[in-house]
């Protein structure tokens, strides 16, 4: 085989390889190195590995230096790489080294697969989600995120709150993975979903014979949570009774099992969330405020997405890279009428409805660009009034001719009752309906 | 102004989430070397924006960056010029003679005009960052000029130990 056929072969295979001279300057990449560094060839030719490849392990850990001083080779070493886009580009390395026809060390080469969608697959089993998981260019939610960072570096109990769908478990999971306690168990435990009974000997396990059924000893949350962080979700629905035995914890981390003489001691680091307003709850009664001001050491409110909005068209991208990866398609993009609708829309679900959907077009569509054909109908925008003309360049206009025309509707086309609901006089909405060229039926209200 | 550039083996560091050092330097300088070296080791990415921001630093010169990293930079008020690379004394001239957005000085595949979406992170934004800092160096540069004659760069400097550059 000539040096032309391996370059054949080496351009279309779908692992990235380069190798490197003994000065550390690229002497070879090929195709998919070239597509998964973002780096040109000619570019990359000549220049020094670590400036071409810019992966975490550059600086300090290269397996290729340590392969290139111990001779052993490296299999599978993963790591990220920052793209041109500044995201972290999880990948797997392999290196090994190049030796002249008399076995002199002339360098080393480098093979990189592409980890992304094993890491995709990954967080989604794992949930090992970071900050990096969490998509904004919102500068109120980056505010959270920097104060979920430094909090996520103390010991301290953080209060999470926001709106359903505004992404607490996942910035609690942030928290736990950035903590000196991400080497611990993470464990979530949804407040709401279980009757005070149940919750108790969840939270804090039970010994047998405690009641009838406990024929065993259980570990409860605080237990399996030790040395890691318990997630407690929807505690603003905790019973009284359960929010003194929290208390109790917080206080003095120690808590009865039920059935139990002795205490157990818990070292777990208490994220709670809630999307009850609990300053309002301490007035009526139904929170305790001795817990309140025990869980309310660091208090981080995520903002609900319609008020980032400027999140939205990032969002959309990151997920259909995620459902790209995880359905196996290739769903490249958005038509722009697509983006204009849900930027418009209000979200009350937050970021989860907008996941849904999203989903709901990236499964429907047929093309490569999610339309608005594809959201689902609730979503889809009412057909424009008749001799609406919507191609024309005044958007003022086209947005009159739809509340006119919604009013009209309502009413049954009766014009008196759409110009008294739309507050105008009636020979005003006559004028208006005439200026845009609404084509109204011929019954209307009146011949009712 | 207070300058900090991320360094490696007298380079600058390629990724400055895990960069382990930065030079700090106030520009224009009075003498060459008056400069020192911060040691970051393995900080978190909040800790190294509370320590350039302890530092007084107003401009970062690094090689790539996370874009969640770059978010938090520009909250702390440290413009950035990201994507650079290039020898430690080559890159502090530029610093001082406002020309550190060169092209000569952006890292492999980072050329500007090559890249399609601009977004923050991105390397054609690196493009944009720097220009307040250049027009704040260009109202000093009358000074600068003057003193910079004096003390023109050596071609290397060894700020860290030497070691075989990769």
């Amino acid at each position: 085989m000539n040096e032309s056929d391996a370059t054949i072969i080496l351009d279309n295979i779908t692992e990235g390889v380069f190798t490197v001279s003994n000065e550390w300057r690229i002497t070879y990449f090929n195709r998919a190195a070239e597509s998964l560094t973002g780096v040109p060839r000619k570019e990359a030719l000549g220049k020094m590995c670590s400036e071409v490849l810019k992966a975490n392990i550059c600086e300090g850990q290269c397996v290729l230096r340590q392969t290139m001083e111990t001779g052993t080779s490296v299999t599978c070493k993963e790591i990220f790489l920052v793209d041109k886009e500044g995201h972290r580009r999880p990948v797997s390395i392999s290196t090994a080294l190049l030796r002249s026809p008399d076995g002199a060390i002339i360098g080393g080469v480098e093979t990189i697969r592409d980890l992304g969608e094993v890491s995709q697959l990954r967080k989604e089993l794992h949930k090992s989600y970071t900050v990096h998981d969490i998509v904004t260019r919102s500068s109120r939610m980056r505010k959270v995120l920097n104060n979920l960072s430094d909090a996520a570096e103390t010991d301290s109990t953080v209060l999470l709150c926001g709106e359903s769908g505004t992404g607490k478990e996942l910035a609690a999971r942030a928290i736990h993975n950035l903590s000196p306690r991400k080497g611990g168990p993470f464990i979530a435990v949804n407040c709401a979903s279980l009757p005070e009974t149940l919750l108790e000997s969840e939270l804090f396990g039970h010994k047998r014979g405690a009641f009838t059924g406990a024929q065993r000893n259980k570990k409860g949350r605080f237990a399996q949570a030790n040395g890691g962080t318990i997630f407690l979700d929807e505690l603003g629905d905790v019973t009284p009774a359960v929010q003194v035995k929290l208390l109790r914890v917080l206080q003095e981390r120690q808590y009865y099992p039920l059935g139990a003489d002795h205490p157990e001691h818990t070292d777990a680091r208490v994220v709670a969330a809630t999307n009850r307003d609990l300053e309002e709850m301490l007035v009526t009664g139904e929170f305790r405020q001795d817990l309140y001001y025990r869980i309310n050491v660091v208090k981080l409110t995520l903002p609900p997405l319609r008020d980032r909005r400027v999140d939205v068209p990032l969002l959309i991208d990151h997920l259909l890279e995620r459902f790209n990866h995880l359905h196996k398609k290739d769903v490249r993009g958005t038509s722009p009428d697509f983006v204009q609708l849900l930027l418009d829309y209000d979200f009350p679900g937050n970021i989860r409805e907008l996941e849904n959907i999203v989903e709901h077009a990236f499964v429907m569509t047929p093309g490569p660009n999610l339309t608005v054909d594809d959201l689902p109908d609730a979503m889809r925008p009412s057909p424009p009034p008749p001799g609406l003309d919507l191609q024309g360049d005044n958007p003022l206009k086209s947005l009159e001719g739809r509340i006119i025309w919604q009013a009209l509707e309502e009413t049954h086309f009766n014009r008196s009752k759409a110009a008294a609901r739309l507050g105008m006089h009636k020979a005003t909405l006559y004028r208006k309906i005439h200026s845009l060229g609404l084509k109204l039926p011929t019954r209307d209200g009146r011949s009712q | 102004m207070r300058v900090a550039v991320a360094i490696w083996r007298g380079r600058v560091s390629p990724v400055f989430d895990v960069a382990r050092q930065v030079l700090v330097v106030e520009v224009p300088w009075k003498r060459w070397g008056d400069w020192t070296v911060e040691e970051f080791g393995e900080r978190s990415e909040s800790s190294r924006v509370t320590r350039l921001s302890e530092l007084n630093i107003e401009f970062l010169v690094c090689g790539a960056i996370s874009s969640p990293l770059w978010e938090m930079l520009i909250d702390a008020e440290i413009d950035v010029q990201p994507h650079v690379s290039g020898s430690l004394s080559q890159v502090l001239q530029a610093v001082a003679d406002g020309r550190i957005d060169d092209p000569i000085f952006r890292m492999p595949g980072c050329v500007p005009g090559q890249q399609g979406r601009r977004r923050r992170g991105s390397c054609t934004n690196g493009e944009g960052a720097g220009r307040p800092f250049q027009r704040r160096t260009r109202r000093r540069q009358a000074n600068l000029e003057i003193e910079t004659q004096e003390t023109q760069c050596p071609d290397t400097i060894e700020p860290v130990p030497p070691d075989r550059d990769r």
